[in-house]
């Protein structure tokens, strides 16, 4: 768990975080997000004492982080960076065993650590082993990245627009992996973004700041719900909110799986998952034209389908 | 690496150039002894017609190639003019054999003006076809080290013995390997001394910021002082002290001789190092050591692992200008009896012998191009990490 509570930053007497107070329980996703300038990295930095906050406390599990040495704080927390920050006269495979081998782990336990996150991470071991960061896609460097600060299997990660400069696809791509990773992991995570949907997608808890401020911490749902003032409401874009509501919920929430459904065949083309978003069933809709489509399972397995009504009682069953 | 088919007018004009040196110019000289003056010989005179041809015609084979040329004909070019070169020592010892009879040996070869016009067109040809090319530097260090070994090859099996250049040598054996100490050790000591300190004084500034303009400032100031001037002022404070603590004179501390020389080469590697350690320090990205901190390295495992090795090519840029100028400034601190190669320049100009001041003037030269040849290829090999993405 991590707590941060009335902490604050000066530089050079302009304050560049403000009386911030936030808790991100053990396993959960805490997304900061905000317009540039605001305080996330600020914020970030001071949770590992790259930088030394100038009021309030910071707790990690209870303790007060000014309590810790440095180094071993931070080889005991995960740190990824938009710049990747990759040493590029390392190896990939040294790069990633970075952590491991300041702990001073024995050589063959960083390389069998460094294979499982090669694999984790979907990076070939026979390609990417002896690469040099030069030699990486955008894409690439990024997945080196998380796994290097997943490296010595931490407690905590901090990650500052670990997706920033990539392209959508890609960047849809590693944000789909961070998930499937945090399933299995359940790390806690306070994870830096100024992109509202990555934030929604991947977070339990999204924290919105403002020139320094906490303004609103809320879950992705309570934040499209009830934007605490205008801020936050521009910040979710007001139009399309409806539609990032039911990016947020699967069909799963939606259909009940029946069992006379199995075994029969689909009519049309159109085949939902019980994993795709609500947002994916309205779009199939408006693209088929049709407002009921059939649902499978994970099996293939026709178990239900959803109907526009359905769609649409989603986003009023106000909280 | 694909250049498109033109004529190169560069390529065109500088073998042009050289015929016309090579047939219009003496290319060698013939001296009997060490004071009369030497006459004059023509290629044909110099070489005979075979030797005369063959070297005529490997440079209007450059002129030819130069005409509507692509890329691999540029390299056609390339390895004719390094040819060229690797061959002129055996031109010079054809010379040789015809002129000076195994008689006479206090008989001598001089090297002509048709001979150094060769020589220096040849090496700009190279250069063009390098840059044309835009080869790496593995290029240069090839094309430099047969040249080199050429030379060095033809020398040390005597066959370049008759060469005014080579008597000189051996007449004074013993002081030239004195003077090539005598150089070596005092560029050594001065790049050696501006390398620890310079590196001291990089690092705080990446510490301090505040102390860049004044350090930067003190140490420019130092190189616009003449050389032959600090040297000479250096020899009144150092004269003073050395009477003052006569302890001092044991150790060669006077006010002329070697100390004044380094204190004065010290005063000038330092710029060159401090700026050069510097900027490649502060050079290494900011995400780098953030990370590097971000992960749990200790301030010192960040800089000796991650910021050090990362600037070591930069590093090595600044020690290789201020190798090859200190190699230089070295030649002029005979003035103040420093030793060194320096001193058959001087001695050669008093003695308006111009063999002996070529015996100083070539091998400050080669001592140059060899610095040049290792610091670029330790550079290159400290960075070979970056290679790897241009070969992938
Ligand atoms: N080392 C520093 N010295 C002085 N001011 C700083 C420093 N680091 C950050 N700031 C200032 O603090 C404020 C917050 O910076 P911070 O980097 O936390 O913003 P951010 O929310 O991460 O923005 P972005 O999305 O652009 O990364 C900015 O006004 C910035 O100029
Ligand atoms: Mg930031």
């Amino acid at each position: 768990m991590i707590e941060l509570i009335g902490v604050t930053k000066l530089f050079g007497g302009r304050a560049a975080v403000r009386d911030l107070h936030l808790t991100v329980p053990t396993g959960a996703f805490c997304a900061l997000v905000g317009t540039s300038g605001c305080g996330k990295s600020t914020t970030l930095r001071m949770i590992n004492k790259l930088l030394p906050h100038d009021g309030g406390q910071i707790h990690i599990d209870g303790q007060q982080i000014s309590q810790f040495n440095e180094q071993t704080l931070r080889r005991r927390i995960g740190y990824a960076i938009q710049s990747t920050g990759l040493f590029p006269h390392w190896t990939v495979a040294a790069n990633i065993g970075l952590v491991p081998n300041l702990l001073g782990w024995p050589k063959a336990k960083v390389q069998e650590r460094t294979r499982e996150l090669m694999a984790l991470l979907g990076l070939d071991e026979g390609t990417f082993w002896h690469k040099y960061p030069s030699q990486l896609s955008g894409g690439q460097a990024q997945r080196v990245g998380v796994a290097r600060a997943l490296a010595a299997d931490p407690d905590i990660l901090l990650m500052d627009e670990p997706f920033g400069a990539l392209d959508p696809i890609t960047r849809e791509h590693l944000q789909n992996e961070m998930l499937r990773i945090q399933s299995r992991l359940r790390k806690t995570v306070v994870f830096v973004t100024h992109d509202m949907d990555e934030a929604l997608k991947l977070a339990t808890h999204v924290g919105v700041m403002h020139e320094g401020r906490l303004v609103q911490l809320a879950s992705p749902e309570t934040l499209l719900r009830q934007p605490a003032n205008g801020y936050v409401e521009s910040l979710l874009g007001s139009q399309d909110r409806g539609l990032k509501l039911a990016g947020l919920k699967t069909l799963a929430e939606v259909v009940q799986p029946d069992d006379k459904w199995i075994g029969t065949a689909a009519r049309g083309q159109t085949v939902l998952n019980l994993s795709d978003s609500a947002r994916t069933a309205l779009s199939a809709m408006l693209w088929s034209g049709q407002n009921c489509l059939p649902v499978r399972n994970e099996q293939g397995q026709l178990v239900g389908e959803v109907t526009l009504d359905q769609l649409c009682r989603l986003s009023e069953s106000k909280a | 690496m694909s250049v498109k088919a033109q004529t190169n007018r560069v390529l065109l004009a500088l073998p042009f150039a050289a015929l016309a040196a090579l047939w219009g110019l003496d290319f060698v000289s013939v001296q009997p002894n060490r004071i009369m003056p030497g006459t004059g010989q023509s290629l044909v005179a110099a070489l005979g017609w075979p030797g005369a041809l063959l070297l005529s015609g490997g440079v209007l084979a450059i002129l030819l190639n130069a005409w509507r040329i692509t890329s691999p004909r540029f390299w056609l070019t390339l390895a004719l003019a390094t040819l060229l070169l690797a061959l002129l020592p055996l031109a010079l010892h054809w010379a040789a054999q015809r002129h000076v009879p195994a008689d006479q040996p206090i008989a001598r070869i001089g090297l002509g003006a048709g001979f150094w016009a060769l020589v220096f067109l040849l090496c700009l040809m190279i250069i063009e076809v390098l840059q044309r090319l835009r080869a790496g530097t593995h290029w240069r260090l090839l094309v430099m080290a047969v040249v080199l070994g050429s030379l060095f090859w033809f020398i040390s099996t005597g066959r370049l013995d008759e060469l005014a250049l080579l008597r000189e040598y051996q007449s004074r054996s013993r002081q030239f390997g004195t003077a090539l100490r005598g150089h070596l050790m005092l560029v050594g000591g001065a790049v050696g001394v501006s390398l620890v300190m310079g590196f001291g004084l990089a690092v705080q500034i990446l510490r301090r910021p505040s102390w860049q303009k004044p350090v930067l400032g003190v140490l420019s100031f130092f190189q616009t002082i003449p050389s032959l001037a600090l040297f000479g002022l250096l020899i009144a404070p150092l004269s003073a002290l050395s009477a003052q603590f006569p302890w001092l004179q044991q150790f060669g501390i006077r006010g002329i001789g070697w100390a004044p020389a380094v204190l004065a080469l010290i005063g000038y590697s330092l710029l060159p190092m401090v700026r050069n350690t510097w900027v490649a320090l502060d050079g290494v990205p900011a995400g780098v050591m953030e990370a590097a901190r971000g992960m749990g390295m200790s301030p010192l495992q960040a800089f000796v692992r991650v910021r050090l090795p990362l600037a070591v090519p930069v590093v090595l840029e600044g020690v290789r200008i201020t190798t090859i100028q200190a190699i230089g400034l070295t030649a002029v601190a005979a003035l103040i009896g420093a030793g060194g190669f320096g001193t058959f320049i001087f001695q050669g100009l008093g003695q308006a012998a111009n063999e002996l001041i070529l015996l100083g003037a070539i091998p400050t030269i080669l001592l140059a191009l060899l610095a040049d040849m290792i610091f670029t290829a330790l550079a290159a090999l400290t960075a070979g990490y970056r290679k790897e993405v241009a070969t992938s």
